[in-house]
């Protein structure tokens, strides 16, 4: 019979079709340019119009393509002069005079001026500005003491306050206040979304959705020009493939990565760890409006019972700080003298049982532990941490059940209060205190619809020190009175600080000059490759 | 009425001869044994207990005989747990399915007309969406957890039923002896125990295991895409998502309940496939 | 036979029409507001209700189906909730093309692998290699997708493990069909880069399509070849292969034309979890994606999408098999 014989012969030729599809152009040249930066993350941007956007994904191409008035240094939260040469404020501190950089040009070649200042910010705070095209501006709040802007001469703005605010200046240096060029704007309409042009280092050149968007080397740039020709950041979900991906020079930066694997990347040569600590703190929130979570006991026994130095190793490799309070220790007005909580499993048992009897409530209690599906800055692992708080608490008496919800569900659930438990966190906006306790604890953030104050709590004496310290200029008056504050909210435990997370980053080592930003800004003007 | 058109002469041992004829009965039946053996003893075979920690991304060794995972614990002691939530959403998804499933095929086959129409246009619209779009959208409908779950991937088998039940339905009820009992005067609830239930119990078993297959992976498949229970539980399709991120530093957290889901829905397409042949082989001898 | 063609087609459009309003009440339904999940951790409640407003959002059910079938109407798909500024057709036609490439690239692999075995398995029926190619077979549909794809990326060091081409690739191709665009404008250089970029997804995708049509080819061939006119020919001393080439294959084919038909609508919508793992940017991650993000009009408008490719591959297949098959037709002509 000839019959099987052809079928193997067959079967012969389609192996080897198989194979030649497989393995062709493995060692064929890639067409990227040696000039071209790939930057690989966790997802893609959804919006790339400064004022529209929230999303670290997104920020990280807008801090590229647009510049605020002031910027951040290179290496610290200290602000120096960006598009702004120099600013003065009045005795009052209500008005603030911006001297503007002469011949800084958009990359569609309007120059930036005054008028291009005042557009930018009219955008934001005039509710029906006839160039905004879309109500969702995140952090309009922000901006809401500012009264009016006025161009005084053609380099020259002045911003006229409702009240003197400590926190302008950094308001202003947000990326969602990058000047934005006027001409274009109006050229694009609502489409300048996916159009971005600004003065930054790199010019925008396009944007293929959950594939990649590419940016090019701005050539007349102000400052120094960016060190790469082209610069293309590329969504790649899967944290493990994004690891794959550097190993194999398929891209060169890698963000987001878990711990872990951050510290397998350092013994692979060709490879190099960026570290820096950030601004910013994970947390556990407890619904203080919910029994038994509304007796101070219980939460404390709580805190007490979560050993944090474990649940660093293990849900953070061993890197993150743990946290005293809800400032991190890398801003002013840190509480450096809020005591340390311990960890003791007995008296954190001792006192549930005791709050049990005052109450009378019967243990195990049943908690619910709200959890987000996705890593954040702040909280890399959410499923680890949760588990690991589950197993602490159930040993000294809680029965816990860990609902996880996906990222948007997670925080509007919570803002409800429909959580007992739930881990949370806070990334900077900007670099001041205020936008840690008065966003997070202050009672006016109670609010169905995007309140912060996620444990609903409400102590006035609290509220009141916010409050003075929100409307004092002086830096050490206000650290005093926000130090006030982290000793009273210490007592009540309304949250567990857990940790203040390093932003870390994998590099191949040819990419030379970039430097982390502890806001997890990614400014890739300084990165360049270096020479074969 | 039925068992009189056997034929008399054939011995009754040809029935074990037969079995014996169907191999995957027998191998998907040992790996569907060892799957519930494992979960119902679970707490007696495991190692350790399922929340105690150890060390994490452990290598293989003598005291974890498949490492450990990012959660601290012992990767073998998850592993059998795991079997537990499979079996139970498993089975408690496809009972689900069944009697949604075969009331709606029967109900569209007896009746016919508009009933089957309307029944049979749900079906299709039903089945225009890929499955894991309806089961993403009604678990966030409800509260995650696993009832929502089992609630979901009960919701998505159960068109396979309808369609297999209605097809039987449209020739049984052609079918002499149902006509017969039908115009004896046989109430429906009559007719549908004694008479349509036993015709189509067979096709009914064939699908319900295949369909424990299907179920354990749509399960996994959503513990995979984050939206599934409380992740603390043993769970295969939670364990592989998490050792996912894990991939470069240990592989035996990903691979060892990766290849339990696999043996297992295995076993049960084996067990189902060979149920089937089972059954066409004795229709055709009758 | 043109009557049953129309009838059947305006069935489709009733239940393509009927799907899409379910998915739209549906994604109401569900407990979030899509609007404030734009916001993040920095909601602003007067910018909420103006964008509520904007949107149509507060107004009564019925009103926001109308509007949203009247836009449809226009031939206009809408634009992204989350995604300002973002038309959904223009991302559908990104979407699409990847997942088209990805499907037939995964059919390619299925279809003649497939056909291979199930043909091998029938003639040797009951020895080794019908074990074997019905093992393999029945674990291409026990392996689940996701794990199968992450040994796929650890087994093959050397292929890419996701995109569709390498990032920062330069090129002028005007679709999004890369792979057939590159191939048909003669630039073999690009055309193999996105044949690499494809082929791991694909495999992965290819298993479920490999088994159902080896199975399916097996059975229809048996049945073939247990018939008697091929039993004579068999003993006439016609060679083996040109049996299965001129008799078994084309009365086969009719039934595995059915299967792949059905599994190409599978693959073309239901490719979500190969697509998560490979960072393909295909329709089922645009829509499992837009779910997370609350985007609504595009979970709408990718439902419509969905529910149009099944239903046109359902009418399609059943044209076909009334144009040939004979019986068929004889029974719709009487």
């Amino acid at each position: 019979m000839n019959g099987p014989m052809e079928l193997l012969r067959a079967l012969k030729f389609f192996s080897l079709l198989l194979g030649v599809v497989l393995l062709t152009g493995c060692g064929g040249g890639s067409p990227v340019a040696t000039d071209t930066l790939i930057y690989g993350r966790g997802g893609d941007a959804n919006a790339l119009d400064p004022i529209h956007t929230d999303i670290g994904e997104s920020v990280k191409v807008i801090v590229n393509i647009f510049e605020p008035l002031v910027a951040y240094d290179t290496e610290t939260v200290d602000l120096v002069p960006g598009v702004a040469e120099s600013w003065e404020t009045s005795e009052d501190g209500r008005e603030w005079t911006f001297k503007l950089r002469p011949n800084v040009k958009f990359h569609d070649g309007t120059p930036l001026n005054a008028e291009a200042v005042v557009f930018t910010f009219e955008r934001i705070i005039d509710a029906d500005h006839p160039y905004v095209f879309n109500n969702i501006i995140p952090y309009y709040a922000s901006y809401t003491e500012i009264e009016k802007v006025e161009a005084v001469d053609d380099l020259t703005v002045k911003f006229t306050l409702k009240q003197p605010q400590a926190t302008f200046l950094s308001a202003v240096a947000m990326f969602s206040s990058g000047i934005v060029s006027p001409t274009a704007v109006k050229k694009y309409g609502a489409d300048f979304t996916r159009h971005p042009v600004g003065t930054g280092p790199f010019k925008f050149e396009h944007w293929k959705p959950k594939q990649e968007i590419l940016m090019s080397r701005f050539d007349d740039y102000w400052g120094e020009k960016a060190g790469v020709a082209r610069l293309v950041m590329v969504p790649s979900e899967e944290s493990s493939i994004r690891v794959t991906q550097l190993k194999r020079g398929e891209i060169h930066i890698a963000d987001n990565l878990p711990p872990a694997e951050v510290d397998s990347l350092e013994k692979v040569p060709g490879i190099v760890i960026q570290s820096t600590p950030g601004i910013n703190v994970g947390y556990l929130t407890m619904q203080t409006r919910k029994p038994p979570l509304d007796q101070p006991k219980v939460r404390q026994a709580i805190a007490m019972a979560i050993d944090r130095d474990r649940l660093i190793e293990v849900a953070y490799a061993g890197h993150a700080e743990k946290a005293k309070t809800m400032v991190p220790p890398t801003l002013w007005g840190h509480g450096e003298n809020v005591p340390e909580r311990p960890y003791d499993v007995k008296k954190a048992k001792a006192l549930l049982e005791e709050a049990a009897q005052e109450n009378g409530f019967k243990l195990p209690v049943k908690l619910e532990l709200f959890v987000m599906d996705q890593p954040r800055p702040y909280m890399q692992q959410p499923r680890q941490t949760a588990i690991f708080i589950k197993d602490a608490l159930e040993k000294i008496g809680f029965d816990i059940e860990i609902i996880t919800n996906d990222i948007g569900q997670h925080f509007q659930r919570m803002t409800r209060g429909e959580h007992q438990l739930g881990l949370s966190g806070w990334s900077a906006d900007i670099a001041d205190p205020h936008n840690f306790l008065h966003t997070l604890l202050h009672s006016t953030n109670i609010n169905e619809i995007g309140g912060n104050n996620l444990s609903q709590y409400k102590n006035e004496q609290v509220d009141e020190l916010l409050d003075a310290a929100q409307f004092e200029l002086e830096q050490d008056k206000r650290a005093e009175l926000y130090e006030k504050a982290q000793m009273l909210i210490y007592e009540d435990s309304p949250v567990l600080p857990l940790v203040h997370v390093p932003v870390r980053i994998a590099e191949r080592d040819i990419v030379e000059g970039y430097k982390l930003h502890p806001s997890s800004q990614t400014r890739l003007k300084t990165a360049k490759f270096a020479e074969p | 009425m039925s068992t009189a058109s056997l034929d008399p002469a054939r011995p009754v041992s040809s029935i074990k001869s037969r079995l014996t004829k169907v191999p995957g009965l027998w191998i998907g039946g040992a790996l569907i044994f060892a799957f519930a053996f494992t979960a119902m003893f679970a707490s007696v075979i495991a190692p350790y207990s399922p929340d105690e920690r150890f060390g994490q991304n452990e290598p293989p060794s003598a005291a974890h005989w498949l490492g450990t995972d990012s959660n601290e614990k012992d990767v073998l002691t998850r592993v059998i747990y795991g079997s537990r939530l499979s079996l139970v959403a498993s089975i408690a998804s496809i009972s689900c399915a069944v009697v949604v499933g075969v009331g709606l095929g029967m109900l569209a086959g007896y009746r016919g007309g508009r009933t089957d129409m309307f029944v049979m246009r749900l079906i299709d619209i039903w089945l225009s969406f890929p499955s894991l779009l309806i089961a993403f959208l009604v678990i966030a409908a409800l509260r995650p957890g696993w009832p929502a779950v089992i609630l979901a991937v009960a919701l998505i088998n159960v068109p396979v039923f309808v369609r297999q039940v209605r097809a039987e339905m449209l020739s049984l009820k052609h079918a002499a002896y149902v006509e017969a009992a039908i115009a004896a005067g046989a109430k429906p609830s009559y007719l549908v125990i004694f008479v349509f239930l036993p015709a189509v119990s067979g096709t009914i078993w064939v699908l319900a295991t295949l369909g424990l297959g299907h179920a354990i992976l749509e399960v996994a498949g959503l513990s995979f895409l984050g939206i599934a229970g409380d992740p603390s539980h043993a769970e295969w399709g939670a364990m592989l998502v998490e050792a996912k991120e894990y991939l470069h530093a240990t592989i035996w957290p990903a691979l060892a309940p990766g290849i339990a889901i696999s043996l297992t829905i295995l076993g049960f397409n084996l067990f189902g496939d060979g149920l089937r042949e089972l059954f066409s082989r004795r229709s055709r001898s009758f | 036979m043109w009557g049953m063609v129309i009838q059947r087609l305006a069935q489709a459009a009733v239940t393509m029409l009927i799907a899409v309003l379910a998915i739209f009440v549906a994604v109401r339904a569900l407990p979030a507001n899509p609007v404030i999940a734009q916001f993040g951790q920095h909601a602003v409640p007067e910018k909420i209700e103006k964008e509520m407003e904007a949107r149509g959002w507060n107004k009564p059910l019925w009103q926001q189906a109308a509007a949203f079938l009247a836009q449809l109407a226009t031939g206009d798909m809408g634009e992204s909730f989350a995604r300002p500024g973002e038309r959904i057709s223009t991302r559908l036609s990104q979407a699409v093309p990847a997942t088209i490439e990805l499907a037939l690239a995964a059919m390619l692999i299925a279809i003649p692998v497939g056909i291979f075995m199930g043909t091998v398995a029938a003639l040797w029926r009951n020895s080794w290699p019908d074990w074997f190619s019905m093992g393999l077979a029945l674990l291409g549909v026990s392996v689940p997708v996701f794990f199968l794809a992450i040994c796929l990326v650890v087994s093959f060091p050397a292929m890419p493990s996701g995109f569709r081409l390498p990032p920062g690739t330069q090129h002028d191709l005007r679709s999004e069909f890369y792979f057939f665009e590159s191939l048909l404008t003669g630039q073999l250089h690009l055309a193999m880069l996105s044949a690499r970029h494809l082929a791991l997804p694909a495999i992965a995708l290819s298993t479920i399509p490999l088994a159902v049509i080896s199975r399916i080819t097996r059975n229809s061939m048996m049945e073939v070849l247990d018939s008697d006119y091929l039993r004579t020919a068999r003993a006439k001393g016609a060679s083996v292969t040109r049996m299965i080439a001129r008799h078994a294959f084309p009365n086969a084919s009719l039934s595995v034309m059915n299967i792949v038909g059905f599994q190409l609508g599978m693959l073309l919508t239901g490719a979500i979890l190969t697509e998560t793992v490979f960072n393909w940017p295909g329709l089922g991650r645009y829509v499992i994606d837009a779910i997370r993000d609350y985007d609504y009009s595009v979970v709408q408008a990718c439902a419509l999408i969905m529910a149009g490719i099944f239903v046109t591959l359902n009418l399609t297949l059943d044209v076909l098999f009334l144009l040939l098959d004979p019986r068929l037709r004889e029974g719709s002509r009487s």
